[in-house]
């Protein structure tokens, strides 16, 4: 595999579309601290006789915390979001483009070996998510200091939970890993780049409308199944595992008055979320090597 | 069909069907070590179809193929043996055509200082050096096809699968391929060319297949194929004279066709019956002022065989290589 993986990253290294994800993720990341940092310091700032009530400034500090270490890591991390819509594109793009331009054909007559050819594209888009989400993890360290370095007030922060952390960096490694089969499953069948993209975003949509149908409302056993869907038990493992790992207390404790009276919301445990993730990725991913095993290449 | 050690590629009863056309119907050849087997068919006859099947691009339908001696399957270790162009080469627009062939030669296994060495002389052997650098983006359909055939080339494999190679090539450049060709061949590789270009294939393949509309109408050495399209040209000086000999050969029961616009005669025997059927005029006191053998070009087989035309191979068809053989 390591001649494939060799070929990828030729591929990769030229590739505009890689290089742009790779160093703008982290730069956007930059931004966003930056900005998120001086907005929760200055809300108020235009009128200074102005004292906001007790509750809001509580609410501020505990904003203002995010940004400081270690709570900066999992604010960092948190930013991962737009990063696995852009691993979903990127794997969609790479594969497709394969089809799309017939250059999967100059790799297989190369070595006709379609697993590793699969597998060593998926590591080494696994390679572009670790790169990413390390980054993030870097960012999430470094920037507090930095921030102090250049002045800013940074309060002092709640320490994070050591195994919610891990725990946190495992999940997002995970759904970025579904992910990636989803995008390269997609791609396979589309057989070219932009069509895949299309059908993800669809995907999605889909997937949101369809969870939403008031007929899942009808019975509590019903309303879980919508939270087994894919992109919906990624999005509720990331915001579980986040709220985990950052040991944050109810916004309603934070401004000390009793949670209101509301059902039960329907959200899987942080394993669960992990389970249905890891069986979704593992689905997709099945489904992708026996397309690549079967699939006539005629372009 | 038998197999053996000298058996490069083999096919039996290669079928692949998409949708409802059979591309390819139930083929059967086999491709022996150091031979230039030519596959000749019109457009659309299935040509590249099994060139995919052989490569394992596709699946066959029914039947399938080997290569030295090993099915045809994704990940056969056969394949690493082969260098092949298929229809048009594809490249990464966005790569060198060094990149290109650097990627090529990692996803073959090759370690990183062979492929810088095997590199520039396969884009020398193709005359891409200057290019080497430039994306492949810009590259013109020509300069594409001159770095498919590098590529394929790249690590002298065994064997050579060539889907009409000569594609969109200056005349400069048919000329050069060519060449390439038969000096492959002459250093012992095995050769399967895919072309349009008849000649070509007459020069360089000792083997040929025509295939029509999947199915292969006429299969065996070059040589043989036009040795059976042989006739014998006699020009007479009068036309009383032909129709002597017209009755003459008609009494022995020797086919032959009388041409309207000369004094002449074809007769339907190979080079080999010249001398037999110049004595027997001579012995009726009938001396032909011309006898010549008049091979038919691959060219008028082939459209023969594929019902295009009706071609006669006559002496003015310009690539009728007509050799003279015994003058009175
Ligand atoms: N992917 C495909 N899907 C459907 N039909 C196909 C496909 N590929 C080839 N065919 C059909 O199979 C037949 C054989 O096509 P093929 O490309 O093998 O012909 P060819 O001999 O290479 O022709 P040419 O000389 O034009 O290159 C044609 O009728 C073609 O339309
Ligand atoms: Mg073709």
């Amino acid at each position: 595999m390591s001649g494939f993986l060799r070929a990828d990253w030729i591929r990769f290294r030229h590739r505009r579309d890689v290089l742009v994800i790779a160093l703008a993720l982290p730069v956007l990341a930059v931004v966003g601290y930056a900005s998120g940092l001086t907005s929760s310091g200055n809300q108020f700032s235009f009128d200074p006789d102005f004292s906001p009530p007790p509750e809001i400034l509580a609410a501020m500090a505990a904003e203002r915390q995010r940004f400081a270490f270690p709570q900066s890591v999992l604010t960092l991390l948190g930013s991962t979001g737009i990063g696995l819509l852009a691993l979903v594109y990127l794997a969609v793009a790479t594969v497709g483009d394969e089809i799309g331009w017939s250059t999967i054909r100059l790799s297989l007559l190369a070595s006709s070996d379609r697993r590793r050819f699969l597998a060593s594209r998926f590591v080494a888009l696994g390679v572009v998510t670790a790169w990413i989400v390390g980054s993030l993890f870097v960012l999430g360290v470094v920037l507090p200091f930095a921030a102090k370095a250049l002045g800013a007030d940074l309060p002092t922060a709640p320490a994070i939970d050591a195994l919610g952390t891990v725990g946190y960096v495992a999940s997002i490694l995970l759904v970025a890993a579904s992910a990636l089969s989803f995008g390269i499953l997609v791609a396979l069948l589309t057989r070219s780049g932009p069509a895949a993209l299309v059908v993800a975003v669809i995907y999605t949509l889909v997937e949101a409308a369809f969870g939403s149908l008031p007929i899942w409302q009808r019975d509590d056993l019903l309303a879980w199944l919508p939270t087994l869907l894919f992109t919906t038990a990624s999005a509720a493992l990331l915001d579980q595992a986040n709220r985990a790992a950052a040991a944050v207390r109810p916004f309603e404790e934070l401004i000390g008055s009793p949670p209101p009276e509301q059902p039960l919301p329907h959200v899987l445990s942080i394993q669960a979320g992990m389970l249905v993730v890891l069986a979704w990725g593992a689905l997709f991913l099945t489904a992708a090597f026996l397309r690549m095993r079967r699939m006539d290449i005629p372009e | 069909m038998t197999s053996d050690a000298d058996t490069v590629i083999q096919t039996t009863g290669l079928t692949k069907r998409f949708g409802g056309v059979d591309a390819v119907n139930g083929i059967d050849f086999q491709v022996r070590h150091g031979d230039v087997y030519g596959f000749l068919g019109p457009n659309g006859s299935g040509k590249t179809t099994t060139i995919r099947l052989l490569l394992g691009l596709i699946s066959p339908t029914r039947g399938g193929c080997s290569i030295f001696g090993e099915p045809v399957l994704p990940g056969a270790a056969a394949l690493r043996c082969v260098g092949a162009l298929v229809e048009r080469p594809a490249f990464y627009p966005y790569l060198s055509a060094v990149d290109n062939l650097l990627l090529y030669a990692a996803a073959r296994g090759i370690d990183r200082d062979r492929a810088t060495r095997l590199v520039g002389p396969a884009l020398e052997r193709v005359g891409l050096t200057e290019a080497a650098r430039r994306k492949l983006a810009g590259y013109s359909t020509g300069m594409r096809q001159r770095l498919g055939i590098g590529t394929a080339l790249l690590d002298g494999p065994e064997l050579i699968v060539l889907d009409e190679p000569t594609n969109g090539l200056d005349p400069g450049g048919v000329v050069e391929v060519r060449q390439l060709i038969a000096s492959l061949a002459r250093e012992g590789a095995t050769i399967f060319l895919s072309s349009h270009v008849l000649t070509e294939v007459e020069q360089l393949c000792d083997r040929v297949a025509i295939l029509v509309r999947g199915r292969i109408v006429s299969e065996g050495s070059t040589r043989d194929m036009l040795g059976e399209g042989e006739r014998l040209f006699l020009r007479f000086e009068t036309g009383d004279e032909a129709g002597r000999a017209a009755t003459l050969l008609n009494q022995r029961d020797i086919a032959f066709e009388r041409l309207d616009d000369a004094p002449a005669l074809l007769v339907s025997a190979p080079a080999s019956e010249g001398a037999r059927v110049n004595r027997l005029l001579g012995e009726a006191g009938l001396y032909p002022g011309e006898l010549s053998v008049r091979r038919p070009s691959l060219e008028s087989v082939f459209l023969e065989l594929t019902g295009d035309r009706a071609v006669e191979p006559t002496a003015s068809a310009p690539d009728a290589p007509a050799a003279p053989a015994t003058v009175t």
